[in-house]
C-alpha cells in the first residue's frame, strides 16, 4: 500500500487539512505541536478503526480525537494505491458514524468488516505487523529498545536484543513474559505436584509447608484444614451428645433416688425399731399359735388315749385267734404237700418196678460175657489164619480105580471116586489130607506145628461152642444183640432207681406210705396267706394304737410339765394376745415403708440407694466437669457452618488448581516455542541488519557475530567483537535504525509499502546523520517513507518530498 | 379470645460466624439479631398473641452469653401474651446443662416461656386458653423424635387451643438421609389430634402454599445463612379461628439474600442487563456468586472490571467466576494486535489452534499485562 493523500476534515486540533504524499521519501517538517502526531493518528485511525463503536468504545478509542473546539464528529479520509489501483477510504466517527471505501472502478463498500479485510489485503501484512513495524511513530520499537537498554537483567546479550527486535516488537519482552509466566507458575504451583495433584513430598495438611508454597497448596491446606475442623466439630458434637446422654441418665437416676430417699427418710429412721417390733410380733405370733394349738390338741389327746385303751383288748383277742388259725392252716397245707409228694414217689416206684421186671425177663449176657465170646472168636480167626498161610496144590493120578477121602484145610472131608488113569487135582490152604482106606496122607505147609495149631483151633472152637451154649445163643453175633438188650434194660432200671431215690430223699417209701396213711386234713381251713394278712393287720393296728397312745401320753406329760393344766394355758394365751396388740400399735405409729418389703430389705435397699445417690452425684459432677472442659475447647462453628465454608474453600481450591494447570500449559507451550525459535530465529535477519549497520557506520561495524544459532555481538572493522552493552549510545541508535529497516525488508520484501518514522537522527553525529539520510533515501527508492521531524536541518539532509506543516 | 394469632419463626441461628465471608462476617452475624428484632416488631404490629420460636434460635449451645442475653432482651419486647421458645437440635437443652438456657431464662422477661420439658404447658397464666405440647431437642442428633409422649396423651376438651411444637426433619420435606435429626412423619404429627404443629429445622417454608386444612408449619429461617439457602428469609403468621381453621400468612422478614447466578454473556447488552439486574437498592444486602460464561471482544472484556466494580459497590458480597468468560481471541485478533513472527503472535497462534480457551485467555492476559 502506498499512501497518496490524507484529508482531515476534522480530527483533534486539525481542520480541513489536505496533504499529499509521494511514492518515495516524504519528509513532514513542522515544529512541535503543529499536528504531526495528529496526522499519524489520523492515518492509523482511518486505516484501522471501525466507525461502528459503542459509546464507551467511542470514548475510549476516539474520545481524545474529538475536535478541540467542540463538536461530536471526527472526520478524515485517505487515498492510497495498491498494485496500481487507487482507493479512497473515508471515515466519520461520532453522531453520523460512517465508513466508506471507494474501490477502483468506483464501487463503494460501507461495511466496516469488509473495509477492514480490503485494507489488510492492500497492506499485505497484518494490522498488528503494520502497526508494529511500519507505523512506529514514537515507535514501539524505539520504546522497546530503550526499555531493553535500561534493562540489563533481561538484556544480557546481543542475542537478546536481536530477539527483542525480531519477536518483541509488539512491546512484549520474551524474557519478561517468561519471567511473568514462571513467576505466575511458581505463585500457583510452588510445592505442588501437578502430576498427582497433591503437595510435593506428600506434605499433606497434617505435615504442611509453612512457607514457600504457592496458591494451590495454600488453597489445598485451607480446604484440608476446614475438613479437619469439620471432623473436629463432628466428633465434638457426637462426644457432646454422648456426654449429655450420660449426664441425662445420671440426673434422671439421681432424681429418682432423691424422690425415694426423701419419701422414706423417716421410715428409714424407724426401720430398726420396726424391725425389732416385727421380730417381737413374729415371736408372739409363734407363741400364740403354739398355745392355741396346744389348747386345741390337749382335750383331743385325752380323748384319744381313752379311745385307744378301749380298742386294744379286742385287738389282742383277735390276734390270738388269727395266730391259732394260722397254725391250723399251716398244718393242712403241709399234709397237702405230703400227699402230692407221695403221688409223685408212687409213680416213680411203679416205673422202677417195671424196669426191674423187664431186666429180669431179659437173658443176662454181661459185657464180660460178650468180651469172652469175642476173644474166643478172635482166637479162632487168628488160628485159622495161621493154618491157611501156605497154599497147597496136588495132582493125583491113580493107575487103578479107588475111593479117596480128601480134606482141604479145615473144610469137611470129601469123597472122591477116582477112576483108573484119572487125575485128581486138589488145592487147599495150608493142609491137605487124603485118606484112603489103606492110607492116609497129610500134606501141610509151614513149620510143621500144624497139629498144634489144629488142636488149639479145635479147643478154641469147642470153648466158644460151649460158651455160646451156656449163654443160650447160637453165635457171637446173636450174643452181641442179646448183650445190647440186656445193657439197655439194665440202664433203664438204674434211671428209675435214681428217680425214685431223688423223690424220696432220705425217707423210705415205706415210711412215706405210713405218713400218708396218718394224714387227717380238717375241712374249711383258709389259706395260710389270707390268715397271715389278717393277723398282720391286727398286729399293725395294735402297734399303731400303742404308738399313738405313747405319743399322746408323752404330749400330755410335756404340756403338764409346761403349762400345768389347760386353764393356766389359757391365761398365758391372753397375756400374749395383749402383748401383741401393744406392739402392733407401736408399729402402726411408725413412718410407713414401701409395700411388699420387709424392714430388713428396706433398710438394705434404702442404704444402698443412699450410697448410689452419692456415687451418682459424684458421677454427675465429674461428667459436668468433663462437659465444661469440652465446651471450653468447642470449635468456633458448627459442623453445618464449616460445611458451608468447605464448599467455598473447595471451589477456591479447584479454581486455583485449574489456573495452575492453565499456567503450566502456557509455560509448556512457551518453552517449546522458545526452543524452536532459538534454533532458527536469526537466520538471514542478521545479514540484513549488518548491511544497514555497515552503511550507516561507514563499515565500522559490518557484521553480526553468531554463536552457534544465537547472535553474540557486533564485529568492529578492527576485528573486535563488541557486545551490546559496550556500544555507545549513538551506535545503539544506529543499530536501532538498522534493525528497523531490516524488519521492513523482512516483512515486505519486494512488495510495495510504506514506513512511517519519527526522526531517527536526533542522537546521531552529523557524519552519521548524513550516512543515515543516505541509507533512508536509498531505502525510499523501493518503499514509501513518511518521516516526521521537527528539525529543518534533518529535512534538508533527507531531501525527498518535503511537506511543511504550519 | 376468639381467634388465636401466632407469629412463628425458627432456625435463626444466632451466633453463626460466617467465617467463609471474612469481609462481611460481622454484618451477617449482626443481621440475625436485627432480623429477630424485626420479627418481634412485626408480631407486635400484627398484634399476635404468641411469638413462637420453633428451635435453633441459637446456632450452638456454646454461643456467647452476651448473644444469649441480647436475644432474651429482644424477645422481651414482644407485646403479645407470651413468647414460647423451643430448644432445637443446635441449641438443645440437656439435663444438667447450665450455660445456655439458664442464662437465657435468667435474662428473659416474665413473658418468655422456655419449653424445656416434654409436658403440657398451659398458657392460662398468660391469659390464653391454650395448651402447648412441646418436643424439645436434648441433643444435636437423635434417631428418635420426642413427640411420642403427646401421642399417648389425652387432650383435655376444657382447653380451647392445643398447639404442638417440635424441631426436626419431616419425611418428604427435609433431607435427613441417616435419620439423625429427630425424624418425624406427617401422619404421626397429624394423628396427635392437636390443632396445629409449629415446627423448626428445615430452612424452607412449608407448606409452600398453605391451605386451610394444613396443620403442620415450618416457617423457614428468617435470615438465610449461605449460598445453599437462596430463598429470602421468611416467617409465618398463623391465625386460628374458633373452628380451628388456620390461615397462614407468609412474611418476608430477612435482610440478606444469597444468590447464585450463572449468566451466559453474548454481547455487551447482556452485561448491561446483568448490571441493571443487580445494581439496585433492593440488592444492597445481596451476596452474589456470579459465574459468567461466553466470549467478548477485548474492549468489552476489559470493561468487565467496571461491572465488577459496580456490583461490588452495590452488593454486600460478590464472587465472580470469570474462568469461563474470555476475550474473543481468534486469528484475526492476533493478526490485528501482534506482528507476524513476534513471540506473542506465535504463542497465541499456537494456543488458538489448541482450542483451549482458558489457556489462551490467560496467556493473552499475561501478554497484555506485560505490554501495558
Amino acid at each position: 500500500m502506498i499512501i497518496n493523500n490524507i484529508h482531515i476534515n476534522i480530527f483533534a486540533g486539525l481542520i480541513n487539512k489536505d496533504i499529499n504524499f509521494e511514492k518515495g521519501l516524504n519528509v513532514v517538517l513542522g515544529p512541535n505541536e503543529v499536528g504531526k502526531s495528529t496526522i499519524f493518528h489520523t492515518l492509523d485511525k482511518v486505516l484501522f478503526t471501525s466507525t461502528s463503536l459503542t459509546p464507551s468504545k467511542f470514548d475510549k478509542q476516539m474520545g481524545r480525537f474529538l475536535p478541540i473546539g467542540g463538536g461530536d464528529t471526527i472526520d478524515a479520509a485517505i487515498r492510497f494505491s495498491h498494485a496500481g489501483d487507487d482507493y479512497e477510504l473515508w471515515r466519520s466517527w461520532g453522531s453520523t458514524a460512517t465508513s466508506k471505501l471507494k474501490l477502483p472502478g468506483g464501487a463503494i463498500v460501507t461495511d466496516n468488516d469488509k473495509i477492514q479485510e480490503k485494507v489488510v489485503t492492500c497492506l499485505q501484512v497484518s494490522e498488528g505487523t503494520c502497526k508494529s513495524v511500519m507505523m512506529t511513530y514514537q515507535s514501539n520499537l524505539s520504546k522497546t529498545l530503550s526499555e531493553l537498554q535500561e534493562d540489563t537483567q533481561t538484556l544480557q546479550s546481543f542475542g537478546d536484543l536481536m530477539r527483542a527486535v525480531e519477536i518483541e516488537l509488539d512491546g512484549v519482552s520474551v524474557d519478561a513474559l517468561k519471567v511473568a509466566v514462571d513467576n505466575r507458575y511458581k505463585d500457583y504451583t510452588a510445592c505442588w505436584d501437578l502430576d498427582i495433584d497433591f503437595p510435593e513430598n506428600n506434605r499433606g495438611v497434617n505435615n504442611p509447608y509453612l512457607k514457600g508454597h504457592g496458591t494451590i497448596v495454600k488453597a489445598f491446606y485451607k480446604e484440608g484444614n476446614i475438613r479437619k475442623q469439620i471432623d473436629h466439630a463432628k466428633s465434638f458434637e457426637q462426644e457432646m451428645d454422648r456426654l449429655n446422654s450420660q449426664i441425662r441418665e445420671v440426673i434422671q437416676s439421681l432424681s429418682k433416688h432423691d424422690v425415694y430417699l426423701k419419701e422414706y427418710k423417716k421410715a428409714r429412721g424407724d426401720a430398726e425399731k420396726r424391725s425389732r417390733l416385727n421380730s417381737d410380733l413374729e415371736s408372739l405370733d409363734l407363741k400364740i399359735d403354739k398355745l392355741k394349738k396346744v389348747n386345741k390338741e390337749w382335750p383331743v389327746a385325752d380323748q384319744k388315749i381313752k379311745d385307744i385303751n378301749a380298742l386294744l383288748p379286742d385287738l389282742g383277742k383277735k390276734e390270738l385267734a388269727f395266730s391259732q388259725e394260722k397254725m391250723n392252716a399251716q398244718k393242712a397245707e403241709d399234709s397237702r404237700d405230703l400227699l402230692t409228694k407221695y403221688e409223685r414217689v408212687k409213680a416213680k416206684k411203679v416205673n422202677f418196678d417195671e424196669s426191674e421186671k423187664m431186666l429180669n425177663q431179659t437173658t443176662k449176657l454181661t459185657q464180660a460175657d460178650l468180651q469172652q465170646i469175642r476173644e474166643l472168636e478172635a482166637e479162632i480167626s487168628k488160628l485159622k489164619a495161621s493154618l491157611s498161610a501156605g497154599k497147597l496144590f496136588l495132582k493125583f493120578t491113580s493107575k487103578k480105580s479107588l475111593d479117596l477121602t480128601t480134606q482141604a484145610g479145615f473144610a469137611g472131608e470129601t469123597i472122591h471116586e477116582v477112576k483108573a488113569g484119572e487125575t485128581l487135582e486138589l488145592d487147599a490152604d495150608g493142609r491137605l489130607k487124603i485118606s484112603h482106606s489103606d492110607w492116609t496122607m497129610v500134606a501141610a505147609s509151614g513149620d510143621g506145628s500144624y497139629e498144634e495149631l489144629i488142636q488149639k483151633h479145635d479147643e478154641a472152637q469147642q470153648s466158644l461152642k460151649e460158651l455160646l451154649k451156656k449163654m443160650n445163643v447160637d453165635s457171637p453175633a446173636e450174643a452181641g444183640k442179646v448183650h445190647e438188650t440186656y445193657a439197655r434194660q439194665l440202664q433203664e432200671l438204674e434211671v428209675a432207681r435214681d428217680n425214685l431215690a431223688s423223690e424220696l430223699g432220705e425217707e423210705s417209701f415205706a415210711s412215706l406210705e405210713k405218713s400218708v396213711d396218718d394224714i387227717d386234713i380238717p375241712e374249711n381251713v383258709r389259706k395260710v396267706a389270707a390268715v397271715v394278712e389278717d393277723l398282720m393287720g391286727i398286729q399293725n393296728q395294735t402297734s399303731s394304737l400303742n404308738s399313738d397312745l405313747e405319743d399322746f401320753e408323752e404330749k400330755i406329760t410335756g404340756w403338764k410339765d409346761e403349762y400345768e393344766d389347760t386353764d393356766a394355758l389359757l391365761l398365758n394365751l391372753a397375756d400374749y394376745a395383749r402383748e401383741k396388740k401393744d406392739k402392733t400399735k407401736d408399729i402402726d405409729s411408725l413412718a410407713p415403708m414401701p409395700e411388699d418389703t420387709t424392714a430388713e430389705e428396706f433398710i438394705e435397699f434404702y442404704d444402698q440407694t443412699e450410697t448410689d445417690y452419692q456415687e451418682k452425684k459424684d458421677e454427675r459432677n465429674s461428667l459436668v466437669q468433663d462437659r465444661l472442659k469440652m465446651e471450653a475447647e468447642a470449635p468456633d462453628s458448627s459442623e453445618e457452618e464449616y460445611e458451608k465454608e468447605l464448599s467455598e474453600a473447595t471451589d477456591a481450591f479447584n479454581q486455583e488448581l485449574k489456573k495452575g494447570h492453565t499456567i503450566t500449559r502456557i509455560r509448556q507451550v512457551m518453552d517449546e516455542l522458545l526452543a524452536d525459535m532459538d534454533s532458527n530465529t536469526y537466520e538471514g535477519f542478521n545479514q540484513a541488519v549488518a548491511k544497514y549497520l555497515a552503511m550507516i557506520t561507514d563499515d565500522r561495524y559490518s557484521a553480526i557475530e553468531m554463536d552457534a544459532s544465537l547472535p553474540s555481538g557486533i564485529n568492529r572493522s578492527d576485528g573486535e567483537l563488541i557486545i551490546y552493552d559496550q556500544l555507545s549510545q549513538g551506535t545503539q541508535d544506529v543499530l536501532s535504525l538498522a534493525l528497523r529497516l531490516a524488519m521492513v525488508d523482512k516483512y515486505l520484501e519486494d512488495l510495495e509499502g510504506f514506513i512511517i518514522m519519527d526522526d531517527p537522527f536526533v542522537d546521531l553525529d552529523p557524519k552519521r546523520q548524513e550516512q543515515a539520510a543516505n541509507v533512508i533515501t536509498e531505502f525510499a527508492k523501493n518503499k514509501q517513507v513518511i518521516l516526521f521531524t521537527c528539525h529543518p536541518s534533518h529535512a534538508e539532509l533527507l531531501g525527498g518530498h518535503q511537506i511543511q506543516l504550519k | 379470645m376468639n381467634n388465636l394469632s401466632i407469629f412463628l419463626t425458627s432456625d435463626i441461628h444466632l451466633g453463626l460466624k460466617f467465617g467463609g465471608y471474612p469481609e462481611i462476617q460481622k454484618d451477617l452475624s449482626e443481621a440475625r439479631f436485627g432480623t429477630l428484632q424485626r420479627c418481634v416488631e412485626k408480631a407486635n404490629q400484627e398484634k399476635c398473641h404468641i411469638f413462637a420460636v420453633g428451635g435453633d434460635m441459637f446456632d450452638k449451645v456454646t454461643v456467647a452469653k452476651r448473644d444469649v442475653v441480647r436475644a432474651a432482651q429482644i424477645l422481651s419486647e414482644f407485646q403479645g401474651n407470651v413468647v414460647v421458645v423451643l430448644p432445637g437440635n443446635h441449641d438443645y437443652i440437656s439435663l444438667g446443662q447450665s450455660d445456655l438456657w439458664d442464662s437465657f431464662e435468667h435474662a428473659a422477661g416474665d413473658n418468655i416461656l422456655l419449653l424445656k420439658e416434654t409436658k403440657n404447658y398451659s398458657l392460662d397464666h398468660f391469659d390464653l386458653d391454650v395448651n402447648i405440647y412441646p418436643a424439645p431437642c436434648d441433643s444435636k442428633h437423635s434417631s428418635e423424635n420426642h413427640i411420642s409422649w403427646i401421642k399417648e396423651l389425652s387432650i383435655p376438651a376444657s382447653v380451647k387451643f392445643h398447639v404442638g411444637m417440635a424441631h426436626g426433619s419431616l419425611e418428604g420435606l427435609s433431607p435427613d438421609f441417616n435419620g439423625d435429626y429427630f425424624p418425624m412423619t406427617k401422619s404421626e404429627l397429624q394423628n396427635t389430634d392437636l390443632d396445629v404443629w409449629l415446627m423448626g429445622h428445615t430452612h424452607i417454608q412449608y407448606p409452600e402454599k398453605p391451605d386451610v386444612r394444613d396443620r403442620i408449619f415450618y416457617p423457614a429461617t428468617p435470615e438465610p445463612d449461605g449460598f445453599d439457602c437462596h430463598h429470602e428469609g421468611k416467617a409465618l403468621i398463623l391465625d386460628i379461628d374458633s373452628n380451628k381453621k388456620i390461615t397462614a400468612k407468609s412474611i418476608s422478614i430477612g435482610q440478606y439474600r444469597f444468590h447464585h447466578d450463572e449468566v451466559s454473556i453474548k454481547n455487551w447488552t447482556d452485561v448491561e442487563n446483568l448490571e441493571a439486574k443487580y445494581v439496585s437498592k433492593k440488592h444492597n444486602k445481596t451476596l452474589l456468586k456470579l459465574k459468567l460464561s461466553g466470549r467478548l471482544p477485548e474492549e468489552d472484556y476489559r470493561k468487565l472490571g467496571e461491572l465488577r466494580k459496580a456490583l461490588q459497590e452495590n452488593l454486600s458480597y460478590l464472587h465472580i467466576d470469570t474462568s469461563e468468560i474470555s476475550i474473543k481471541i481468534n486469528k484475526d485478533v492476533i493478526d490485528k494486535q501482534f506482528s507476524q513472527g513476534s513471540f506473542p503472535h506465535q504463542l497465541l497462534s499456537k494456543l488458538v489452534s489448541g482450542k483451549d480457551t482458558e489457556v489462551l485467555q490467560e496467556a493473552y492476559e499475561i501478554i497484555q499485562e506485560i505490554r501495558r
